[in-house]
């Protein structure tokens, strides 16, 4: 996971980098037990003002352990994704998302030609040849967007002025949770509601097993 | 109908087995056959648990060959896109290529995507229900479920790309090939059935019509759990396939004729052994029933044997048991009872004292004697001895004397004839066969020339012997023996050793034993007539008297002289009550005499035996006073020889009479021997003379001697003397010249019956007739 973190430091040195507001803002995202969600891509919209030119962007989604890493990612429309192979065996990777359906065959390495998301929305990456493999890159137009950590937190360097519209995404919400708030004050902790059941645990029992679940 | 006791037991015997073996043979059958009827019971839910496996490995099958369309990229890549078009075509190619019968695809909030085959409204929303049966909507499924009534295994599996865009199906029809081919694995009827509301339809499997027939016929109902049960000769179990969205059962049968194939086999084994057994229990008894009863028969027989006599019959001692035991016992009673028998025989035949056959053996031999004589042409002497005074000998010694005496005699007398029986107290009988008896009866005395010698003391006998011969004085042993004891009687009357028969005397004992039968009866029918002979009294005509005479004039044998049948009838000892009846008619005619004017002094004669009767004094005192006579007129005749004989005896009556005033004479007197001293004892008052010194006195000098002599000693000592048998006038003269008493006689008159007696003692009362 260390190598997770690394990736995920520098995205948040970029978007501080490329973001020009004032103090760091934090937020904490919990379900109806109130218990923190964590891989919840929170997104958010100012009053009117438009996000500065994403030219050149890039993320990263590797293949480790047969896993995405990370396991969600959100990017700005236009960046590039690129999708190295850190296992030592081959991965097929696609998206019949509407978002961004794309084919990445067979390689190893770094052999990939990234991949340019350009459309707003959720794209499931899967592996043709390892079903258990699911990752999600979620795709906003806006410049302010976050990925809560483990304990549900997500931080802001910089966020609009004035009235703010947020959005929060996560796999196992079937629709975006959307709100308003009058100051990027009052971004503090928002209740997604409940969550479906986590896609990476329904582990699909054998067949013969099935049989006995009438 | 009468069992043997052998057929009983052999019934008993059998029917005890039969019953035992019966119960052996039906618990036997029924335990096993609830044995097989249990494992087949057993044999069909392992069937239906076979059943079951092979269906879900089955639909594990079905699971791959669906895991294999939803895990191809392209048809992920179909259904992601929703291409119609090629969704079906994939479909029906992956259907052709798992060779499943309908294959369609859903969609996750359960709309139809795609189908192989046009699905109904209905069929589509039993899809949907299987399908949304579960939440784990991302595992693959499998449901049975009925289309058109036919049966399908669905096997549905996600499509995942990678969250699960849809679910694809493929349905399996299960067919007569299915089930026949479960029906080859299990050995079973298979057949499967929809349970609707109110029906249940047959869809598959692979019954007979006429089973399937049956099974629609009846009113057959799903049961709620799988179960077995027995049903038209099949035993049947049910296992559920599915319960939702449909129930559906599969019955699994078999019949009952091939469950209980291995019974029948076993049953005739068990029939076949039991009857085997049966027969052989049955000869068994048979054979232990003969063997019991044969020595049971064998007894029967040998006692039937037995009382016919034959004691040599002899049981088979078979066996050591009881019956052996039986019989041994039986053999050793048989013996006892013929040596047993054997003695009672000699003691019934023999004289236990001298060891001669006994009287009873009389006849019998006899019998064999006169074939001998017969046979030999000889002559039979049937010989009765007896021992002289044996009496005496037998009071004066002893009796233990008396008896040895009787066995030297049985042996000397056995020593002469071995055909010796003893038929009395002292009496033999010797059968000789001789052609000299007088020799041979010589012999017999001869052999008693010597003393017995018995002991201490020795003693001499004499025998008396009568004897009769064969054939001259008879033909037959009763004759031969009756005659033989007359001789005997002769002898012994003769005081004579021997006597042979003479021919007569049969007849006159015969005519004896006539006249005493006749005797009882001679008084009441007239027979007996009493007669009265006047006794004259020279001197005093007035005294005049008469002496009672008896007559017998028996209407078959005429005039019986009493000298004949007083003889007899004193022999017989019955002259007591000829003497009464006499005096009772003579005192009853003195009586009557009287009332006619004519006193009469009445002489009655008595018996010696007379005498020796106690109350004849009484009897006569109680006549004479019945009658009014006087005891002076009463003379009492008893003859000399008689009374010489029994002097002693006779004394004591003779005296109570005299005692009572009657008076006693002496008959016949001169022929009896007696001695003046004898006659001086006696209360004699008359002596009558017999007349054989009467009858001749008139040219008998020696007569008239003892006539006159005779008178003298009476008047000497005080006795009338009255003379019989005065026919003449010249002895009437010659008597009463010398002084005779009484006269008596046919000179004056005959004995004459009682009327003619009256007139004649009238006139001569009266002097009509000249005495």
């Amino acid at each position: 996971m260390k190598t997770s973190r690394q990736w995920w430091l520098a995205t948040g040195f970029l978007i501080v980098a490329v973001s020009v507001s004032a103090t760091p803002n934090g937020v904490q995202l919990v379900d109806d037990d109130l218990q923190p969600v964590a891989d919840a891509v929170i997104a958010i919209y100012g009053d009117g003002t438009a996000p500065t030119a994403t030219i050149n962007k890039r993320a990263d989604v590797d293949q480790v352990d047969r896993q995405f890493t990370p396991y969600v990612s959100v990017v700005e429309a236009g960046t590039r994704v690129y999708f190295p192979n850190s296992d030592d065996i081959r991965h097929h990777v696609y998206s019949f998302s509407p978002a961004k359906r794309f084919e990445l065959r067979l390689y190893h390495g770094t052999t990939a030609e990234p991949v340019v998301f350009e459309q707003a929305g959720k794209v499931v990456l899967g592996c043709n040849i390892h079903d258990d493999m699911i990752g999600y890159i979620y795709v906003v137009d806006t410049p302010y967007y976050a990925v809560t950590d483990a304990s549900g937190a997500a931080r802001f360097v910089q966020l609009p002025e004035g009235n703010l519209r947020y959005q929060v995404q996560h796999p196992q919400l079937a629709e975006p949770v959307v709100g308003e708030l009058s100051a990027a004050s009052e971004l503090k902790t928002i209740n997604v509601g409940r969550l479906l059941p986590d896609p990476r645990k329904t582990k699909p029992r054998t067949e013969l097993e099935a049989l006995f679940d009438r | 109908m009468r069992l043997t006791y052998r057929y009983k037991l052999l019934l008993i015997l059998l029917a005890m087995v039969m019953v035992l073996v019966l119960a052996i043979y039906l618990a036997t059958r029924a335990v096993i056959r609830d044995a097989v009827t249990q494992q087949a019971y057993l044999d069909l839910e392992r069937g239906g648990e076979l059943f079951s496996q092979l269906l879900q490995d089955r639909a594990g099958q079905l699971a791959q060959s669906v895991g294999v369309l939803v895990d191809d990229f392209g048809f992920k890549e179909a259904v992601a896109t929703a291409d119609r078009a090629t969704i079906v075509s994939a479909l029906n190619n992956h259907r052709l290529r798992v060779g499943a019968d309908i294959a369609l695809v859903l969609e996750p909030n359960g709309e139809l995507l795609a189908s192989s085959q046009v699905i109904n409204a209905e069929g589509f929303a039993l899809l949907s229900k299987a399908l949304a049966g579960s939440n784990e909507i991302n595992n693959t499924r499998y449901a049975p479920i009925v289309l058109d009534n036919r049966l399908y295994q669905f096997v549905f599996a996600p499509v995942r790309a990678p969250l699960t865009v849809a679910n694809a199906g493929v349905g399996f029809k299960v067919d007569q090939s299915l089930a026949d081919h479960l029906k080859r694995l299990t050995d079973l009827d298979v057949s499967f059935w929809r349970q609707g509301a109110e029906t249940t339809s047959y869809l598959a499997g692979t019954l007979s019509d006429n089973d399937l027939a049956l099974m629609q016929s009846s009113d057959w109902r799903m049961p709620d759990q799988d179960s077995t049960w027995l049903a038209d000769e099949k035993l049947n179990n049910s296992v559920t396939v599915t319960r939702v969205p449909q129930q559906v059962v599969a019955v699994l049968q078999v019949p009952l004729e091939k469950v209980m194939q291995p019974f029948a086999v076993l049953d005739t084994q068990l029939l076949t052994l039991t009857f085997s057994f049966l027969l052989a229990a049955g000869m068994l008894a048979m054979f232990m029933a003969r063997s019991v009863t044969r020595p049971v028969r064998e007894l029967a027989g040998s006692a039937r044997k037995m009382a016919e006599g034959d004691y040599a019959s002899q049981v088979p001692e078979h066996s050591a048991d009881e019956l052996g035991d039986l019989a041994r016992a039986f053999n050793q009673m048989q013996r006892a009872i013929a040596v047993r028998e054997k003695e009672i025989t000699y003691q019934a035949e023999h004289d236990s004292l001298t060891g001669l056959a006994n009287r009873a053996q009389v006849f019998p031999c006899m019998r064999v004697a006169i074939a001998a004589a017969n046979e030999q042409h000889l002559k039979l002497i049937v010989a009765i001895a007896d021992i002289q005074k044996f009496t005496q000998i037998n009071d004066g010694l002893s009796s233990e004397t008396g008896d040895k005496v009787l066995a030297e005699v049985a042996r000397r007398l056995q020593a002469i004839s071995p055909s010796t029986l003893r038929l009395g107290s002292d009496e033999f009988l010797l059968l000789i066969h001789s052609v000299d008896p007088p020799a041979a009866i010589d012999a017999i005395h001869l052999a008693f020339n010597n003393n017995l010698g018995l002991d201490a003391i020795d003693v001499h006998i004499d025998l008396n012997v009568g004897y009769a011969q064969y054939p001259d004085d008879g033909d037959n042993a009763d004759l031969l023996l009756r005659r033989a004891n007359l001789a005997l009687s002769e002898a012994r009357l003769g005081h004579i050793k021997s006597c042979a028969y003479q021919s007569g005397w049969d007849e006159k004992h015969l005519r004896r034993l006539h006249i005493l039968s006749a005797y009882s009866t001679a008084f009441e029918s007239g027979q007996m007539q009493i007669y009265l002979q006047p006794k004259i009294n020279p001197h005093i005509k007035q005294e005049l008297g008469a002496e009672v005479l008896i007559r017998w004039i028996h209407p078959e044998m005429g005039f019986i002289s009493p000298e004949e049948f007083i003889l007899v009838i004193e022999s017989a000892g019955q002259i007591s009550l000829l003497t009464r009846w006499v005096l009772a008619q003579a005192f009853a005619a003195a009586a009557a005499l009287r009332d006619e004017g004519v006193e009469l002094i009445l002489s009655v004669n008595l018996s010696v035996l007379d005498l020796l009767e106690d109350d004849l004094p009484e009897y006569i005192n109680a006549l004479t006073m019945q009658y009014d006579l006087s005891a002076q007129s009463i003379y009492l005749e008893v003859t000399e020889s008689a009374i010489m004989r029994e002097a002693d005896r006779s004394l004591a009556t003779l005296r109570a009479l005299d005692a009572m005033g009657f008076k006693l004479s002496i008959d016949d007197y001169g022929t009896g021997f007696s001695s003046l001293s004898q006659l001086k004892k006696l209360p004699v008052h008359e002596l009558k003379i017999d007349k054989s010194f009467v009858m001749n006195l008139d040219a008998d000098k020696d007569d008239q001697q003892i006539v006159k002599s005779t008178i003298e000693l009476g008047h000497t000592l005080g006795l009338s003397i009255t003379a019989e048998g005065v026919e003449t006038a010249n002895t009437r003269d010659w008597l009463i010249a010398n002084g005779c008493d009484i006269l008596q006689g046919y000179f004056y008159s005959k004995p004459l019956p009682l009327d003619a007696f009256s007139l004649w003692a009238k006139k001569y009362l009266t002097g009509d007739i000249d005495a």
